[in-house]
Order: structure tokens, then sequence, then C-alpha cells
């Protein structure tokens, strides 16, 4: 028999809270490491997933194996960043990271390069309910981090931080995807095309989908456009930030949509696609 | 656990610095050690050794609440565990495979202990210096009393509250205010010994025969602390710490 490097299975597996079922025969084979793109409705069962894969929850039915191993019974290390921040009260962040280095046995230099890496050095004697949104989140990222583990579980880990920060967190994610499954779940559609290589979507707790993210095809096309004059004219658009966005039927319309607006006396400065596969993962049935 | 027990040592020095170092884990201890030292000082008055024995049961009235403010002292774990909760800080070590379900028990369990022994360590002092400033020498029942009823029933009130508090988390979903395991652990950790206050000053038999009362309460109390540990133990397997 021939067994994966690493491999997750989730086998017509069912799960809910006291009693009452959330995830419904849920089935899916990962092997490849990378990263796997969670996306779902509030409510449509993605941290029970989560909840699930750590073995915080029971099986109602159905199983989770690691490397061909029932996951509770498997030695697999999980790098795990759940909806709360997870950071125990009253303490400052020095020595909440040190309180989680302790248990998770990891050595000072590792620590110390955790620190710098999450830029939390200015910060280190802060207490941690003091700290902005955004220093809480790179803090409790961090803490999840002082460990790489075989499987990684990031639930939105980059909700609420700067635009740098989340650059850094992505590239840092891409880096240790190459040999690891990281589970990403994200609501920001963008930052999930730009990172994932492969979906996992849900809904109303049944796998919707689960495949290769280029599988994917384009049901609307939108086109974003930043221009001056476009209010004057009788189109239909929604506003995105700067942009004017506009459904087309496919690609090859874009150029009749901006000979028309050039013809109505629009200024253009900027056209760029919008579309997004992933967003028919939100779409209602 | 990691290393099981440098991270279990850890983790209890964590949540001990923590009681001592935060509003709410300081608040509770010093209300365990001032409202003891406020009651000896507004009732502190020269005795003499041959006035002792007419006070009677009163003797023994500081060595009977003593035990209620032990709990209340250490009280300060049993929000630190009800907030780490709600913070989701044990769903992240569970999930991380960090600690055991029962590490957390076990560390709020030994934290309320030497917390407990900390402020029952301190009243103690008081109270017997107190008596020595006075020049009086502590009858040996009071210090009887205070073997077999106050020491015993200032850890059971404490563990009792926890495992309550413990138990109660894992029967109900997070309720804040007095509903909360924090809340509710800490009443019921302070129902025992006031109790057996009811019954002394009620019942002429619970003043005469005080120091067998202490010891069937202790007996009793001791039970229950039991009980209340198996069912913990039983609730522990499906207990996953979730917020």
């Amino acid at each position: 028999m021939v067994i994966e490097m690493t491999s997750l299975t989730v086998d017509n597996y069912s799960t809910g809270y006291s009693g009452k079922e959330v995830l419904h025969n849920i089935n899916f084979h990962i092997s490849t490491p990378g990263i796997y793109i969670v996306l779902g409705e509030n409510g449509s069962g993605k941290t029970t997933l989560f909840r699930a894969i750590t073995d915080l929850l029971k099986p109602f039915k159905g199983k989770i194996s690691f490397n061909g191993m029932p996951i509770q019974d498997s030695k697999v290390r999980i790098s795990y960043l759940g909806h709360n921040d997870a950071i125990p009260v009253g303490m400052n962040v020095f020595r909440v990271m040190k309180f989680f280095a302790a248990l998770e046995n990891v050595s000072n230099d590792v620590l110390e390069s955790v620190i710098e890496r999450f830029g939390l050095r200015d910060i280190l004697g802060k207490q941690y309910n003091e700290l902005s949104r955004g220093q809480k989140k790179r803090v409790s990222l961090a803490k999840s981090l002082l460990v790489t583990g075989d499987i990684m579980i990031l639930d939105e880990p980059t909700s609420n931080l700067d635009p740098s920060v989340s650059s850094m967190i992505r590239n840092l994610i891409k880096e240790e995807s190459r040999d690891r499954i990281i589970l990403y779940s994200s609501h920001n559609l963008y930052e999930a095309m730009d990172l994932g290589s492969y979906v996992l979507a849900l809904r109303g707790g049944n796998l919707d989908y689960f495949g290769d993210l280029k599988g994917l095809s384009v049901r609307n096309y939108k086109i974003g456009i930043r221009a001056d004059g476009i209010e004057k004219c009788d189109l239909r658009y929604k506003r995105e930030g700067n942009f004017y966005v506009f459904d087309v039927e496919s690609p090859e319309k874009t150029s009749e949509l901006i000979a028309s607006l050039v013809a109505q006396g629009v200024r253009i400065y900027e056209v760029k696609d919008m579309s997004n596969p992933l967003e028919s993962f939100y779409e209602k049935k | 656990m990691k290393e099981t027990s440098s991270a279990f040592r850890y983790f209890i020095r964590f949540e001990i610095l923590r009681t001592f170092s935060t509003v709410y884990g300081l608040m509770y201890v010093f209300l365990g050690i001032l409202i003891p030292l406020i009651l000896y000082i507004s009732t502190f008055q020269p005795l003499s050794a041959s006035s002792l024995p007419s006070l009677g049961f009163l003797l023994f009235l500081v060595p009977i609440m003593l035990p209620l403010f032990s709990q209340i002292g250490s009280s300060g774990t049993a929000y630190l565990f009800s907030s780490d909760r709600a913070n989701g800080v044990y769903e992240y070590l569970l999930a991380s495979k960090t600690v055991k379900v029962s590490d957390i028990f076990m560390t709020y369990s030994i934290s309320g202990i030497i917390i407990t022994s900390v402020i029952l360590g301190v009243n103690l002092a008081i109270f017997y210096g107190s008596d020595s400033i006075r020049f009086l020498t502590v009858p040996w029942e009071v210090t009887e009393f205070i073997i077999i009823f106050t020491v015993p029933i200032s850890y059971f009130s404490t563990l009792i509250s926890i495992l309550s508090m413990l138990t109660w988390a894992s029967l109900t979903k997070r309720y804040p205010g007095v509903n909360a395991p924090g809340g509710i652990g800490t009443i019921i950790g302070m129902i025992p010994v006031l109790v057996f206050f009811i019954l002394i000053m009620k019942y002429l038999w619970f003043q005469e025969n005080i120091i067998f009362a202490g010891e069937m309460f202790s007996v009793i109390l001791g039970v229950i602390f039991v009980i209340l540990t198996v069912t913990v133990i039983r609730l522990m397997s499906n207990e996953r710490m979730l917020p």
C-alpha cells in the first residue's frame, strides 16, 4: 500500500452541535500540498468543518483521516487560527507570546524570529486589550504560527489588517503552502483568487464544490471602469470604490461598452476585469 | 500535551501569575484577605485569658468564616477560566493539540488550591497573630476546629466552586452575568460555609457539639467533592471548551 506524505480525507462526514447536524455527508480528499480556499456564506459550516478537522467536534457519522490514520489517532500537528483571537486576558504581548511558546515547547530563537517577522517588537510591553484590532490580529496570528503544523487552518486571517501586513501574511502563507495543506477561509474573493489554487465551497452544510480554481468558469463578467461623466449615461452599473462596475455578456462585449461610453462623452481613465468566478458561491440558488 | 510536565507546570504558573497580576484576580485575592482583616480590626478588643471561656462558640466564628473568604479570594481563577473559554483560548489549545481537556481542569484545580493556601495562610497568620498581640493563647478546641473544619472546608469549598464552574460550563451555553460558569461556581462554593454558619447560629446542639458538627460537615463536603469530581471526569470526555 502506498501512503501519501500528506493527505487529508473527509469521508461521508456529518457533525454538528448538541445533536443538531450542521455538516451533511461531506466528502473530499486532499493529497496535494497547497492553499485550499474555503468559501461559503455565514452559517454555511466553515467553522464547523474546521472544528471537525481539529477533532474538536465528534462525528455523527463518517470519519476524517490524516495520512490514512483517523485524525484523532494521528500525530498530525495543526496550526489553528479560529474566529476568536484566543488570547488570555490580562497579560502584555510578551507574556502572551511566552505563554504559547512555553506550552508549544518553542525555543526562544523561534519566538524571537516570530516576534520580528510579525513586527511585534514595539508592542511587546503593551497590554493585549489596549491594542488596535489590526495589532490584535497580528498577535493572534503570530501565536498560531509559532509552530508550523502539517495542516494550517486559518479562519479569515487577514480581516482587520492593513494592506501591508495582509500582503506580508499572504506571502508567508504562500511560502508555507509548498509542503503543507492550508485551509484558508476568506470573504475577500480577490484575496482568495490571488492566494488559492483550490476551492472548497460549502452551502447550507453541504459541499457545493471541491476542486481546482482554474476549473471554475465565470458566469457573470464584470468590467470596472474609472471615469468621469458616467452618471449622465443611461446604463446600469454598481459603484465599487473608484470604479463603476458593469455586467457584460462576455469579455468581447467590453469594447462595445467602452465605445458607447466614449460616444456619450465619458472620460475613461482605467478599465479592468473585475469578474470573479468565486462570486457564484455566494449567489442564491 | 507537548513535553507534558514542563508545559503543564508553566500553565499552572501562568494562571497563578495572572490571578495575582490582573485586576479581576487581585480584586478577589484582596477581598479574601481584606474582609477578614477588617473584621479583626473592627472587633478587636482587649481580652483576658479568663474571659475566653465565656465567649463560648463565638470563639469559633472566625474559623467558621475563613473558608468563605478563602473561596472568595480564589474566585479570580474562575473568572479567568470563563473569559478564556469565551475568548476561544481553550478552543485554540485543544485544536492545536497543545493541551488536553483534563490538563485545563487540573490547571484550574491546582491553581485554586495554591491560591486558597496563600489566602488561608495569611488569614490564619492574622488570626493567631492578633491573639498573640493580646498575649492570648488560642484554646486547643479552636485549633482543633481549624484543623478539622477550617482547613479542609477551605479547600473543599474552592474545589467544589471550580468543579461546579466546570460542570456548568459543560452543561450550558455561555450566559453573561451571574449565570456564567464563574458566577455559578462562586455562589455554589459559598453555600457550604453559609449553611454551617446558619446551623450554628440557629441550633444550640450545633453550638454545643461544634467539633463533632465540623467533623461531620467536612466528611459530607468531602463526599460531595468526590461526586462532583466523578461527574466532571465523565463530562470531560465530551467537553470541547468551545466558546
